[in-house]
């Protein structure tokens, strides 16, 4: 099998909790950020739980009113994502040849939900057809590809925790065989009251306002519900202009074994981010950081540290593991977040201490290799390689 | 029929979530294509304000997009219903 | 040697019949599944002609859980696969999975959870667990032992075709030999309160190309394709019921919802699968549009055709009046239509058309005919201007 081409990161934009520009994500994540207690305007004020909430309060002054009216959140956060990664600028032209890549898991909860409100209050009557087209989970992508004009292939991929990475990993095939000349790859899920008040009823979520401790000893059980969009434009090695962040050498999404003890069955695992490694011509052992989809629920962590110590042992060295979740909060596209991270610690030289958990004695540089790991309690899961340029 | 256009450009404003006081949209102004710049989308919200807070039935697309040519022909398109009622 | 996508299997479950066999015949009669809508109760929709399936979900997909989606998906899996893939080396059957079409997913069961909330305040979110479209495709993979890629595309009316066309990107590149691939999606009353509200509902039932058609009817599905390495199915002695020529997926960036009219998007998807199959317009036997039969797009879709193909086209057919629009299973159901055409040598009819609407100047294919098809093209065009366009051969060509 031949080594495939990588594809370079062109530029990438957040709209998160802990900010909406690369600088206040990186200083985010030098600190360990409290959720706030969340409400809901026009629902009960309160719903009982904290998170991690979005800024959008740059949404007039950077977006259209006449369009962001017919958007729902997702779709705002996501278009400005988009504007923060310099689009159009960042496609040189390629508009017409750009592809459209949307992971989101469940999509535009919030228009669906108003569609759905108005249905039952007003038994079938004076429907909102607005709302409906906007429910579509690829309404973000459909809003992307008609902003900027971008007419190559539209895919969204509504798959649970790897949603980011599968589309991702259509965007990178897409590269590599030249069906598109660039690639805008998104990854974005909105807070949404059902969905939090669901996750409460069913005990998902932590309780306080504790900061997210993923991988920390001494953590408890439960997450914390998040919310965002990531926005990266990637396009084949050497088409990027000079300026990139750094390269994107493999995806791999699958279905994990499972094991009655260690819950995945790590060999397999193993086997899975070797695959990725070998496909890209890069060893276990060149691997510097693995940067992890842990939420902070202590169940997890047992199992991610597992599979980073199965990869350590085939390197022959421990691999420093690092969370992001605790900066974003637990969402199914976060994976996204955690891949424009990736991308600013490539283009800055440095991981920021907070991701470790950890004050003093956080791992020494350089990190020029960068594997993500996510994983669905559903039995899927994903692993992107990237590298300094 | 003032305060009906009133009511209306309040209505316009409210359903279809514009940016604006209803005191700037002028009566006679196109409201489609280069006037406000509203849709086929907003079309289909309009007619579902007419059943809804009307009782006026709207059948079709073309009829809907005849009647909602400015506030004014929207104020009138009423007016007439109510009248034939 | 250029690595090649075949169709080794193909399963269909719809209201036109629940076997590819039984789908064959309401083809060859043109037969409408269109019945009056019972399956959920809508105070403003029951009674218009929809494509409900009336089979034993449980039975034919063996699941006791799961939303209807799922069983949908599991039915049509196990029809495909054949009992697992027989004769697959065990490597490759670890490294075979499934991709997935799939918009609506439990939201039957989320719907009422809501109402409940709102009208009762209570909360059953056992109504919840199988909300995510994601549950069908983990459903098939969990139901047939798949442990490679595993997921779902949420594209709208082409979710089905365009999931087929990543499955195959999958095999093309090596990253396994096997894949399930289609679609499915069932009933919601979201879903027929929403096209409702876009006033896209025919009353009467679907009339694609019809000049006095209305709009569409809905309906319920699944069709999953084992695509597979040309390689793969040697090795197993799999039958070969087609190839996967060629593909392409565009965007027409116009609007939210309505397509651009002059099918300028569709027909960049045409060409771009025509030149990724190497082959000419000529070379096309049959296209099966994706027909809706909304007045915008079967006359934006007739446009591409017309451009692309010239005067006169290949014959065309909307099998739509058969299945109802099914949503995300569409373009998976559509192409194992291609796929039973091109293995049956006939072309399916386009049923439910009195008068040709003249603002649609392609070929009507009226009658079912027997017909030497070399290739045939299939057209899904979803929400938002998502236009896929994919290419079917008879094997050996």
């Amino acid at each position: 099998m031949p080594i495939e081409p990588g594809v370079e990161i062109v530029t990438i934009g957040v709209t998160s909790p802990a900010g909406n520009s690369p600088e206040a994500v990186l200083a985010a994540a030098d600190q360990a950020p409290k959720p706030a207690p969340l409400s809901f305007p026009g629902r009960e004020a309160l719903v009982g739980a904290s998170g991690f909430s979005c800024d959008l309060s740059q949404t007039r002054e950077l977006l259209d009113p006449m369009k962001t009216r017919r958007w729902g959140r997702i779709q705002t956060m996501s278009l400005l994502a988009a504007k923060k990664a310099s689009l159009p600028g960042a496609l040189k032209g390629n508009e017409a040849q750009t592809g459209v890549y949307v992971g989101t898991g469940l999509g535009s909860l919030g228009e669906t939900a108003v569609f759905l409100e108005n249905m039952v209050r007003q038994k079938e009557n004076f429907p909102k057809p607005a709302h409906f087209v906007n429910s579509v989970h690829n309404s973000t992508a459909s809003t992307l590809g008609l902003e900027f004009g971008l007419k190559g292939e539209n895919i969204t991929v509504a798959h649970r925790e790897i949603s980011f990475d599968a589309a991702l990993g259509h965007a990178f095939s897409a590269l590599g065989q030249g069906r598109v000349k660039a690639a805008v790859v998104c990854g974005a899920d909105e807070m949404n009251y059902f969905h939090v008040l669901t996750g409460l009823s069913k005990g998902l979520w932590k309780k306080g306002e504790e900061p997210l401790k993923p991988l920390a000893p001494g953590n408890s059980p439960g997450t914390l519900p998040g919310e965002g969009a990531a926005v990266c434009v990637l396009a084949a090695d050497g088409n990027a202009g000079g300026e990139s962040y750094g390269r994107l050498l493999g995806v791999k999404c699958g279905r994990y074994q499972r094991d009655a003890h260690t819950y995945i069955h790590l060999p397999k695992a193993g086997d899975f981010l070797e695959e990725l490694l070998s496909r890209a011509g890069v060893k276990a052992s060149e691997v510097d950081l693995l940067l992890l989809g842990a939420n902070g629920d202590s169940r997890l962590d047992a199992v991610y540290l597992g599979v980073g110590a199965e990869l350590g042992r085939r390197a022959g060295k421990d691999i420093p593991p690092a969370a992001f979740k605790q900066l974003c909060g637990d969402y199914r596209a976060a994976s996204g977040f955690g891949f424009a991270l990736a991308a600013l610690i490539l283009r800055s030289g440095r991981v920021p201490a907070g991701l470790f958990g950890k004050t003093t004695g956080t791992p020494g540089g350089p990190f020029k290799t960068i594997l993500l790991y996510n994983l669905s309690r559903s039995g899927v899961h994903s692993a992107c390689l990237l590298r300094s340029l | 029929m003032e305060d009906l256009i009133k009511e209306i450009k309040r209505r316009i404003v409210e359903n279809l979530q514009l940016d604006r006081n209803p005191g700037e949209i002028e009566t006679d102004a196109p409201l489609f294509d280069e006037g406000l710049g509203l849709d086929s989308l907003d079309v289909l919200e309009l007619v579902v304000m007419m059943d809804r807070d009307y009782g006026i039935e709207i059948v079709n697309m073309e009829e809907g997009k005849k009647a909602f040519a400015s506030v004014r022909s929207i104020a009138e398109y009423i007016t007439e219903k109510k009248a034939a009622k | 040697m250029k690595r090649e996508v075949v169709v080794t299997g193909v399963g269909i479950v719809s209201a036109a019949g629940v076997s590819p066999e039984e789908t064959w015949n309401a083809l060859k009669e043109g037969r409408s599944g269109l019945t009056p809508f019972s399956l959920l109760s809508s105070a403003k929709y029951a009674g218009v002609p929809a494509g409900q399936v009336s089979a034993d979900l449980a039975l034919l997909s063996g699941m006791q859980g799961g939303c209807r989606g799922d069983r949908l998906a599991v039915a049509a899996a196990r029809q495909a696969a054949g009992g697992s893939f027989p004769g697959a080396a065990p490597r490759d059957l670890e490294r075979a999975g499934v991709i997935l079409g799939a918009c609506v997913g439990g939201m039957a069961d989320s719907e009422i959870f809501l109402q409940r909330l709102l009208l009762e305040n209570s909360m059953d979110t056992g109504l919840l667990r199988f909300h995510e479209c994601a549950s069908a495709a983990e459903a098939v993979a969990e139901n047939l032992g798949l442990f490679g890629p595993c997921e779902t595309i949420s594209t709208a009316c082409s979710s089905g075709s365009n999931a087929i066309c990543l499955a195959a990107d999958m095999i093309l590149s090596g990253e396994t030999d096997i894949m399930l691939a289609g679609g499915c999606d069932s009933f919601s009353r979201l879903t027929l309160n929403g096209f409702g509200s876009l006033l896209l509902i025919d009353p009467e039932g679907c009339r694609p190309f019809d000049e006095k058609r209305k709009g569409i009817s809905l309906g319920e599905g699944a069709a999953l394709l084992v695509l597979e390495s040309a390689d793969s199915a040697r090795r197993r002695k799999a039958p070969v019921l087609a190839k996967l020529s060629g593909w392409a997926n565009t965007c027409d960036a116009y609007h939210a919802t309505a397509p651009a009219p002059d099918g300028s998007g569709v027909m960049r998807a045409m060409r771009a699968a025509l030149a990724n199959g190497g082959l000419l317009p000529e070379d096309i036997h049959y296209i099966n549009a994706h027909g809706t039969a909304t007045l915008d797009n079967d006359r934006a879709e007739s446009a591409a055709i017309r451009e692309v193909f010239g005067d006169p086209t290949p014959p065309v057919s909307s099998t739509k009046r058969l299945f109802g629009h099914t949503f995300a299973a569409a373009g998976a159901i559509e192409a194992v239509v291609c796929v039973l055409a091109l293995k049956n040598g006939a072309i399916p009819p386009n049923a439910g058309l009195s008068q040709q609407d003249p603002q649609c100047p392609v070929r009507i294919q009226n009658l079912f005919e027997a017909s030497d098809i070399s290739h045939a093209m299939s057209l899904s065009l979803g929400f938002g201007g998502n236009n896929n366009c994919l290419i079917l051969s008879r094997d050996g060509n």
